[in-house]
C-alpha cells in the first residue's frame, strides 16, 4: 500500500493520511473518468441555464464533490474518510436541489439527507467499534487487527445498512429513484456512476479491513444482490420517466456488484481463491464498467430531456430522427448495460457467471444452492435488462414523436455534449472488444480484497477471448448477410417510404403517433407475470357498449419499501415529533432552556 | 501577575452577574463593554514576560472589536429601534441573582475535576470562564429582547475566550476563530436592526415567528 502523504491534523484521532492501493486506484479510475466527462456534458448541458439562474454555487460543489470523492477513494484514517463522507453528502444534496423551485426536487433532496444521515449514523457506530476493537483510527492498522467473530459481524451488518443506503441495496434505495431525475443530468450521471460506488467502495474496505468476516456475511451480501438486482429491474420496467427508469437500473446494477463481492466473500470464507479473485474482481470491474454506460445512458437521457423538454416515455418518441448522433450513443451505452457480448457490461458479468460456476463444483452444499441461485437471477437481470431497454429505446428513439410540442425544432445537442458521449461510447467498445488489461488489473484488485495475489487468470481469459471472438464473428455475419439480402433486393422493386406504426395507412401523419405501441404496453406482459412480487396497479376502463366512448388506462408500479416501509415510518415520525413540538417546546427561551439544562447534566455527570 | 489575572477574572464574573441581575438594556451594554475591557487585558498579564506579536494582535483585536465596536453598534442600534428595558422579564431580580451564584457554586465545583494540559497560570481561569459561559446562557434563556439575547451570546463567547486562553499554546486557531465569531456577531446586530426585531421571536401564541419548528 503506497502512502501518498502522511501528516498530523487538529481534530482529535485525525491523520491526514492518503494511500493508494490496488482497490482505490480501481474506483480512482471510475471517479476521474465520469468527473471529468461529466463536468464538460456539464458544461454543455448547463449552458440552457446561464443568465437565468446563478450557476457559481452549482460548479463550485461540483468540484467540491469531485474532490471529495478523490478523499474518500484514498483516505487511510477514520475522521478524515468521515469527514469527506459528510461533505459528500452535503455536497450532493446542492447538487440534487438545483433546481429548488421546483417542490419534487426539493423533496427528493431531503429524502437524500435524511437517508444519507442516517447511513452515517450507522458508519459511525461501525468504525467507533472497528477502532475501539484495533485500538487504532488508522485503516492499515485497524486491518491488521484480529475482530472475534461478533464483533466482525455487527461490523459488517452496520456496514451493509450503512454503506448499503448510500449503495442503493434495496430497501435502503429509496431516495435514488428520486434524486436522479430531481438533478441535472451530468449530476445524475455522477450520482449513478461514481457517488453510489462509494458505498461498494466503502463495503470492500471493510472486507479488507476485517480479515475474519462470518461465513454467513457471503450469504447475506449475495442474497442482497439477487433482491436488489431482480427488484432494481422489475421496478425500471415499470416506470414511465427515462431518468427514473435509469435510477432503478443503477439499483439492478449495484445489485449484481453486490452479488459479485458476495459469490467473493463465500470463495474467501472457504477458502477458495479462484472465486474469491472473480467475485471480487468481477464486482469491481462491474463498478468501473457500469459507471461508463451508465454515465452515457445518463449523458444521452440528458441530451432527450433537454431538447424534448420532458423525460415522460410515453410523450416521446422518433427521436432518432432528429437526434441521430446521440440516439447512435445512447444504443451503445444500453447495449453495454444488457450485457452483450462485444461490449464492457458483458466482460464483467461473464467473469462473475464465471466466478459463480466456479461456485457451484467447489463449494459445500448451502453455497452451491446459493451460487445457483445467483445464476438464475443474473440471468434473470439480462433478460430483463434486455426487454427494459427495447422498450426505452423503442419509444424514446424509434418510431413517430407522440406529442412533442414541435418535434422539427428538435436537433442535436452541442459538441461539448456529444464529445464526453463518444468518450464513454468508445471505452463501452475498448473493455468490450479488448477486455485483457482491464481484467488483469480488477483482477489482481479483486485479489487484493482478499490480501492474496492473483493467479489463475489466464483460465478466464481464455474463455473470455473464445467468446467475444465468437460474438465478433456472428456480428460480422449478421452484417454481411442484411447486406447480401440488401443487395439482392434492391433490384426488385422501390421501397416505400411510410411513417413507422401507420398501420397500412398511406400518406397522412397524423394517425401513426396514436396508433403506436407504447412502453406501458411494452411492459405489460412481464408486469403482469411478476404481480407475485410488485405492486403493479393498471386502472383499465371495461368496455361495455359497441361503440365505447373516449376512455383512459392508468398502469404504475409502487415502490414497496418506499410505501410500505419507510414512508410509515417517517408519518409516524413526523407525528411524534409534532407532538412534543406543540406541547413542549414553544418558544425559543424554553428550547434554549432545554439545552442548557441538557449541557448542565452533562458537565456534572462527566466531571463528577 | 498570577494576581492581576485572578482579579481580571473574578471582575469578569462580577460583571456577568451584574449582566444578569439588570434589565436595563443600556446597563446591560455598559457592563458588557466593561466585561470586555477586563477580558482585552488578560492575554498581557498571561505572557507578560515574553509578549509575543500575537498577544499584542489578540488583545487589541477584542478591545476594538468587544469593547469598542460591538457596544457602539449595540447603542447605535436599540436607539434606532427605540427599546429601553425589558418589558415583561420572565424571572425577577432576586430569582437571577440566585440561580447565578448557584450556577457559579456549580462551575466552581465541576472544575476541580477538569483537568487541562499544561499547567494554567492562575486556579481561576477555569472555573470563572466556565461561569461566564453559563451565566450568558442563562441571559439567553430568560431575556425576551432579541439585542439581550445577543449580548448573551457575547458573555458566553467571553467565556469560551477566557477558557481558549488558558489553552493558548496548545489550541492554535481556536482564538482567532473567536475574533471571527465577534465579526459575525455584529453583522447579526446590523440584521436585527436593519428588520426591526424588536422582540426576540416574538412570545405571542398567535404568532407564527417564534414557534421552532413547525414551518419546516
Amino acid at each position: 500500500m503506497g502512502t501518498l502523504f502522511q501528516s498530523a491534523w487538529q481534530v482529535p484521532f485525525g491523520a491526514f493520511t492518503f494511500r493508494i492501493d490496488l482497490l482505490s486506484a480501481v474506483f480512482l479510475v471510475a471517479i476521474t473518468l465520469l468527473v471529468v466527462c461529466a463536468g464538460i456534458y456539464g458544461a454543455g448541458y448547463m449552458r440552457a441555464y446561464a443568465g437565468k439562474k446563478p450557476l457559481g454555487p452549482h460548479i463550485f460543489f461540483y468540484i467540491v464533490l469531485a474532490l471529495v470523492l478523490v478523499v474518500i477513494a484514498t483516505a487511510s484514517n477514520v475522521v478524515l474518510f468521515l469527514g469527506a463522507w459528510e461533505i459528500m453528502s452535503i455536497a450532493t444534496y446542492l447538487l440534487i436541489v438545483f433546481n429548488d423551485e421546483d417542490p419534487a426536487a426539493r423533496k427528493a433532496g431531503f429524502l437524500y439527507l435524511v437517508m444519507a444521515h442516517g447511513g452515517t449514523f450507522c458508519l459511525f457506530l461501525m468504525f467507533l467499534l472497528m477502532a475501539h476493537t484495533a485500538g487504532s483510527m488508522d485503516f492499515d492498522m485497524i486491518a491488521r487487527a484480529q475482530f472475534p467473530p461478533v464483533i466482525a459481524g455487527t461490523v459488517f451488518l452496520l456496514a451493509m445498512v450503512g454503506f448499503g443506503v448510500k449503495a442503493g441495496f434495496i430497501p435502503g434505495h429509496i431516495w435514488l429513484p428520486h434524486a436522479h431525475p430531481a438533478a441535472p443530468s451530468h449530476v445524475s450521471a455522477l450520482l449513478s456512476g461514481v457517488a453510489i460506488k462509494t458505498g461498494i467502495y466503502g463495503i470492500c474496505r471493510v472486507i479488507w479491513m476485517t480479515g475474519g468476516l462470518p461465513e454467513w456475511c457471503g450469504y447475506v451480501l449475495v442474497l442482497t444482490g439477487v433482491v436488489s438486482g431482480v427488484m432494481g429491474v422489475l421496478y425500471a420496467l415499470g416506470q414511465h420517466e427515462l431518468k427514473k427508469l435509469l435510477a432503478y437500473h443503477s439499483i439492478e446494477n449495484i445489485g449484481i456488484i453486490a452479488l459479485g463481492l458476495g459469490s467473493g466473500l463465500l470463495g474467501r470464507s472457504y477458502h477458495d481463491p479462484l472465486l474469491t479473485m472473480l467475485g471480487f474482481g468481477g464486482a469491481l470491474l462491474h463498478v468501473v464498467n457500469h459507471s461508463i454506460f451508465k454515465g452515457l445512458l445518463f449523458f444521452g437521457a440528458g441530451a432527450v430531456i433537454q431538447k424534448a423538454h420532458t423525460g415522460a416515455l410515453d410523450r416521446l418518441g422518433g427521436m432518432a430522427k432528429n437526434m441521430p448522433v446521440t440516439a447512435a450513443l445512447f444504443l451503445v451505452g444500453a447495449v453495454s448495460i444488457c450485457g452483450l457480448p462485444l461490449f464492457n457490461g458483458f466482460v464483467s458479468e461473464f467473469i462473475i457467471f464465471f466466478g459463480l460456476f466456479h461456485g457451484l463444483g467447489h463449494l459445500p452444499l448451502p453455497g452451491a444452492v446459493v451460487c445457483g441461485l445467483a445464476i438464475l437471477a443474473l440471468a434473470l437481470m439480462g433478460a430483463l435488462a434486455l426487454a427494459c431497454f427495447t422498450k426505452v429505446y423503442g419509444t424514446v428513439f424509434l418510431g413517430e414523436p407522440r406529442s412533442l410540442p414541435a418535434p422539427e425544432r428538435v436537433h442535436e445537442v452541442s459538441v461539448w455534449m456529444i464529445v464526453p458521449m463518444m468518450v464513454l461510447a468508445g471505452l463501452c467498445l475498448v473493455i468490450g472488444v479488448l477486455p485483457q488489461p482491464w481484467v488483469r488489473l480488477t483482477l489482481a484488485a479483486g485479489a487484493y480484497i482478499a490480501r492474496a495475489l492473483p493467479s489463475g487468470v489466464e483460465n478466464v481469459l481464455a474463455p473470455l477471448a473464445m467468446v467475444t471472438g465468437m460474438a465478433a464473428i456472428f456480428l460480422v455475419l449478421a452484417f454481411v448477410l442484411a447486406a447480401l439480402r440488401r443487395l439482392a433486393l434492391s433490384g426488385l422493386r422501390p421501397m416505400a417510404l411510410v411513417p413507422t406504426w401507420n398501420c397500412g395507412f398511406s400518406g397522412g401523419t397524423g394517425v401513426a403517433p396514436r396508433f403506436q405501441y407504447t412502453a406501458s404496453s411494452f411492459a405489460r406482459p412481464v408486469m403482469e407475470f411478476a404481480k407475485g412480487v410488485l405492486l403493479f396497479r393498471r386502472q383499465a376502463p371495461s368496455i361495455a357498449a359497441d361503440f365505447p366512448g373516449k376512455a383512459d388506462l392508468h398502469s404504475s408500479v409502487h415502490d414497496a419499501s418506499e410505501s410500505m416501509l419507510f414512508y410509515p415510518l417517517f408519518r409516524r415520525l413526523t407525528s411524534l415529533s409534532r407532538r412534543i413540538d406543540i406541547n413542549r417546546i414553544r418558544y425559543t427561551q424554553t428550547y434554549l432552556m432545554y439545552i442548557f439544562v441538557f449541557l448542565l447534566v452533562l458537565l456534572v455527570w462527566k466531571l463528577k | 501577575m498570577t494576581a492581576w489575572i485572578d482579579a481580571s477574572c473574578i471582575l469578569i464574573v462580577f460583571f456577568a452577574l451584574a449582566m444578569l441581575a439588570t434589565h436595563r438594556l443600556i446597563g446591560v451594554i455598559q457592563l458588557f463593554a466593561a466585561q470586555a475591557f477586563v477580558l482585552g487585558f488578560v492575554p498581557f498579564f498571561l505572557h507578560a514576560h515574553d509578549l509575543s506579536g500575537r498577544d499584542i494582535t489578540l488583545a487589541l483585536g477584542t478591545l476594538v472589536l468587544k469593547a469598542g465596536l460591538v457596544p457602539y453598534i449595540l447603542f447605535w442600534a436599540i436607539r434606532r429601534v427605540s427599546m429601553r428595558s425589558e418589558i415583561k422579564p420572565i424571572i425577577g431580580v432576586g430569582a437571577s441573582l440566585i440561580f447565578g451564584a448557584l450556577l457559579i457554586a456549580g462551575a466552581f465545583w465541576v472544575s476541580l475535576s477538569l483537568k487541562l494540559p499544561g499547567k494554567p497560570l492562575s486556579d481561576l481561569i477555569l472555573p470563572c470562564s466556565l461561569a461566564t459561559v453559563l451565566l450568558g446562557f442563562m441571559i439567553m434563556v430568560t431575556r425576551t429582547l432579541a439585542v439581550a439575547q445577543v449580548l448573551g451570546y457575547l458573555m458566553m463567547e467571553n467565556g469560551i475566550f477566557l477558557f481558549g486562553l488558558s489553552l493558548f499554546d496548545a489550541m492554535p486557531v481556536i482564538m482567532e476563530m473567536g475574533i471571527l465569531l465577534d465579526i459575525f456577531v455584529a453583522v447579526f446586530i446590523m440584521a436585527i436592526v436593519v428588520n426591526h426585531i424588536n422582540e426576540a421571536f416574538e412570545r405571542s401564541p398567535g404568532s407564527n415567528r417564534g414557534k421552532m419548528g413547525e414551518s419546516g
